[in-house]
């Protein structure tokens, strides 16, 4: 059986919209990969990989629900990764559209790049703006969560263009 | 790039994030209240972080066995010499109780457990770049859960309840430096403000602050609630001093405390609804 345009577009969104939920459930689980009480992020990876071969509006939704769900799930106030990770999203697909080729190396700079972006959004509004001693030590931390990220992201990048070429009568170059 | 900037897609985005900036104003002035969106993307959270942490850990206590077979041993061999000790101890314990019965009975002292309430709750996030070990669980206003509601285990207070949702709740833990607890030990009866830093978090202690230089407490005392707060009841366990230390000014000291709950690993824990001498102001602690 094969599916028209709108089916095929319904079925790709499903798929996102399941990923979605899988990364969020993976980030929020307590014991899941971690090594030495360092976890890996799932939802920017995800969010940034999309925005690569979808258009600005409907990376930045994608983008704003993955970070409004990670604010949820962190207990942060809400929007605080949700408008960044709308806007690094949007950045992202506009850059694929202009300057970058879609590829793997340029979406794993990307993921790489934003991951380190919301973690440093984190380190000054959670650390550095409240002055706590010591704080320069999470820095570190931060970099290996980056780090141990990127496997995942080439996973979810991988995923993504899957999907993408399956169901997408078009994609980016 | 400047079709882009000049298009009407781009004057919606800039629309989006205003009402977001304005939405995160809102959220923020809350006071930890859950907003209407926010319960809303909570109801999808829920329900998906508890289903993927009920089988992860089912693949995590599976594979365990595998991989802390030397940890386990080791823990046996340190278990059985407790167990010796505590043999030991429950012999003295007959007579202790007896004892302690008695003066209840002489002092007429009423006990504080009876006033105690309590709901549990089990963990179902934890966000991996909270430093502070702050977690997620599956109770939330609809079960009687209240901002600031004390958050134990079985072996000894573990933090608050910071923020409130119908059926979720997040838990502010000791080693947050915004978590502060009145104190005492057990043995000098000596108070003073329990909290946590980012350096010790990372080594799982918690500090005892502002204790006089002629401090009397020693390593291994116990520390205790004082309950004077009215945000915590008296007598629950923090934790041990494991280490008396000069803070930088000077002219105090600190106990840094291992806390004796397993806060960094636990996964359930009970809240107290209400206990005797509550305070019903929604103060910070």
């Amino acid at each position: 059986m094969t599916l028209g345009k709108n089916g095929r577009l319904a079925v790709k969104w499903g798929l996102y919209l399941l990923l979605l939920l899988l990364c969020c459930g993976l980030q929020g689980a307590p014991s899941l990969f971690s090594i030495g009480g360092i976890k890996p992020l799932f939802l920017p990876a995800l969010a940034v990989s999309l925005s690569f071969f979808e258009k600005e509006i409907a990376a930045g939704a994608y983008g704003l629900a993955a970070g409004l769900l990670w604010d949820v799930m962190a207990g942060k106030v809400f929007g605080f990764y949700g408008i960044l990770l709308m806007l690094c999203c949007i950045a992202a697909t506009l850059l694929s559209m202009y300057c970058l080729r879609v590829n793997y190396i340029n979406m794993m700079l990307a993921n790489g790049a934003v991951t380190v972006l919301c973690l440093l959004w984190d380190y000054f509004f959670t650390y550095l703006l409240w002055g706590y001693e010591g704080n320069a030590w999470y820095l570190l931390r931060y970099f290996f969560i980056a780090l141990y990220s990127l496997p995942f992201a080439l996973l979810l990048s991988f995923l993504i263009r899957k999907i993408v070429s399956r169901f997408s009568p078009v994609i980016r170059a | 790039m400047r079709e882009f900037l000049k298009s009407l897609r781009f004057k919606i985005l800039l629309g989006v994030l205003a009402v977001l900036l304005g939405m995160m104003i809102y959220a923020a002035g809350s006071g930890g209240i859950d907003t209407l969106p926010e319960r809303i993307f909570a109801s999808i959270v829920t329900p998906v972080t508890k289903f993927t942490t009920t089988i992860t850990d089912g693949f995590a206590d599976f594979f365990s066995v595998f991989f802390n077979a030397k940890n386990n041993y080791e823990e046996n061999l340190l278990l059985k010499e407790e167990n010796a000790k505590l043999k030991q101890q429950l012999a003295d314990y007959g007579t202790i109780k007896t004892e302690n019965e008695r003066f209840k009975e002489i002092l007429n002292i009423t006990e504080l457990d009876a006033d105690i309430e309590l709901i549990d709750a089990g963990v179902i996030s934890r966000d991996p770049t909270d430093s502070f070990y702050s977690f997620n669980i599956d109770r939330g206003s609809a079960h009687g859960v209240s901002l600031r509601d004390p958050v134990v285990t079985a072996d000894g207070l573990v933090g608050f309840i910071s923020s409130v949702g119908p059926t979720y709740s997040t838990v502010t833990t000791l080693f947050n430096p915004q978590s502060n607890v009145g104190a005492l030990d057990s043995v000098s009866r000596e108070t003073g403000n329990v909290t946590g830093t980012i350096e010790l978090a990372k080594e799982n202690l918690v500090k005892m602050e502002f204790l006089s230089t002629e401090t009397a407490i020693q390593e291994g005392n116990l520390i205790v609630t004082s309950g004077s707060s009215g945000m915590f009841p008296a007598d629950l366990v923090i934790g041990e001093a494991k280490e008396i230390v000069t803070e930088d000014s000077g002219i105090s000291l600190s106990a840094y405390i291992e806390p004796a709950a397993d806060i960094t690993k636990t996964k359930y824990v009970y809240i107290l609804t209400s206990f005797l001498g509550q305070s019903s102001e929604e103060e910070a602690p």
